[in-house]
């Protein structure tokens, strides 16, 4: 047989697989009611703060998780916080958002990740890093990206992971063969090489499925491929692109593909910061990072191994 | 016998047989890990920046987070302890600071980690005999006082040692 034909055929099994792995994002449970609206609310980028209360009033089970964050002993509250409202005033509704994915869509967070060689919990504590960071970031874009919708997208970027990690694992012998023959390849190209499809085109799939808004969607499709996306969704793939690489180079990645992606200089176009800035606020991040953890996880893990 | 963990800006020091000191997921921080063989203590420390003037409150408290403040914390630490006493005697050796390309020279984090923490052992006129810096992995690295080994191991890579 020639080198096209199993070129051909390993081209027609890839693009099968791909299939089966979009097929499966079918299969993933939604989001809770509350858990969506609250995203796509935040992803519209204008909303009250009454707004974002009402969701979660409304929602018995949301409710008592805010609360139940809001008071652990990692935040320091002084006094018992009762009701919704000075959660939400307390928190920000960021976290707000944190805490409503992780409940909603914890069993993704915590995935186990095997195809990436992570652990579980890994891919929560990832994904929080870099929501924390996109926020930061989105400070410094004179605008153009609202900070309650960076939070949200960085917290989802990497959801895709979730999906194929498994398929991955499956491919483990050709994921080792790849990264020694294609040693100038990112961690992207060679999932596509190896099961036909990628994290970012899987997490698109699965933020059509919980029917977030575009924004979203954009963000979490092109964060390690910013500049192919649309003109008005460019700024906040920049935003997580760059939250995402820091969350990798402060310690705090998935597994294997840890600083195995490249860096889209074009992030300065969008966002304003010097290297002493990006020093001072990855600092700030981490501070936060560590409380927040504790409350949302109820550990203080930085990572494990 | 006792396992220590160090954190991101955390420094810490064992000494008993048995004991190992780790750090997990360097990424672009660095270890430094200062060996002293007289009293077969291993002081490391986890640098995340270079420059402690982003942060001058932060560096008070946790002076390790930063490549000025955590050469002579550490030496400071040891020292308490009755180790290091003879810096001319002590073994220091360098992991961490993976690079990302960026032209824009804002990311290269690690790289300024590395040249400052040179910089700061100069500083004391001390010198790294071996390093393992650079590139694009993150490295978690474990030393045990039995042999004084520093291993590294990243993700899907066999463990080295320097």
């Amino acid at each position: 047989m020639t080198d096209t034909n199993l070129k051909s055929q390993d081209s027609a099994a890839h693009e099968a697989l791909a299939k089966v792995i979009l097929k499966k994002v079918k299969t993933v449970q939604p989001l809770s009611p509350g858990a969506g609206q609250l995203l796509t609310l935040i992803g519209l980028a204008e909303y009250e703060i009454a707004d974002v209360v009402k969701i979660i009033e409304v929602d018995p089970g949301l409710t008592a998780n805010v609360l139940k964050t809001v008071n652990s002993a990692a935040l320091g509250v002084r006094r018992e916080v009762k009701t919704v409202v000075d959660a939400v005033a307390f928190l920000g509704e960021t976290k707000v958002v944190g805490i409503a994915l992780a409940a909603s869509a914890g069993d993704l967070f915590n995935s186990e990740l095997a195809g990436y060689q992570g652990n579980r919990g890994d891919l929560g504590r990832h994904c929080l890093w870099t929501a924390i960071a996109s926020r930061e970031l989105a400070r410094h874009t004179n605008g153009r990206v609202e900070l309650g919708v960076a939070f949200t997208a960085g917290l989802l970027h990497d959801i895709g992971k979730a999906v194929i990690s498994d398929y991955l694992a499956d491919s483990a012998a050709d994921l080792t063969r790849l990264r020694s023959e294609l040693v100038d390849s990112s961690q992207l190209e060679l999932e596509t090489e190896a099961i036909g499809t990628n994290h970012c085109e899987v997490g698109q799939a699965l933020a059509q499925r919980w029917r977030l808004p575009d924004t979203l969607s954009a963000a979490i499709e092109h964060h390690h491929l910013p500049a192919l996306a649309s003109p008005e969704f460019k700024a906040i793939a920049y935003v997580v692109h760059m939250a995402d690489m820091l969350a990798m180079m402060f310690g705090v990645g998935t597994g294997v593909d840890d600083m195995q992606y490249d860096l889209d200089p074009g992030y300065l176009e969008y966002v304003d910061l010097s290297a002493s800035g990006l020093e001072g606020l990855a600092l700030d991040v981490q501070v936060d990072f560590k409380a927040t953890a504790e409350a949302l996880f109820g550990d203080n893990q930085e990572t494990e191994e | 016998m006792s396992t220590v963990t160090l954190g991101i800006g955390e420094l810490g020091m064992v000494n008993k047989p048995g004991d190992v000191i780790k750090t997990h997921a360097l990424g672009s921080c660095v270890a430094i890990v200062i060996l002293d063989p007289a009293t077969r203590s291993i002081g490391m420390v986890h640098i995340a920046l270079p420059e402690s003037k982003v942060h001058p409150e932060r560096a008070g408290k946790l002076p390790g987070y930063f490549a000025d403040t955590g050469v002579p914390a550490l030496l400071q630490l040891m020292q308490k302890a009755g180790a290091a006493a003879n810096l001319r005697k002590v073994v220091v050796k360098l992991t961490g600071g993976a690079n990302v390309m960026d032209k824009n020279n804002t990311f290269n984090i690690g790289k300024r980690n590395v040249l400052a923490i040179k910089k700061g052992l100069w500083g004391q006129r001390m010198g790294a005999v071996a390093e393992d810096v650079g590139g694009s992995i993150s490295r978690t690295v474990t030393i045990q006082v039995d042999n004084g080994k520093v291993q590294i191991s990243s993700p899907g890579l066999e463990v080295t040692t320097i």
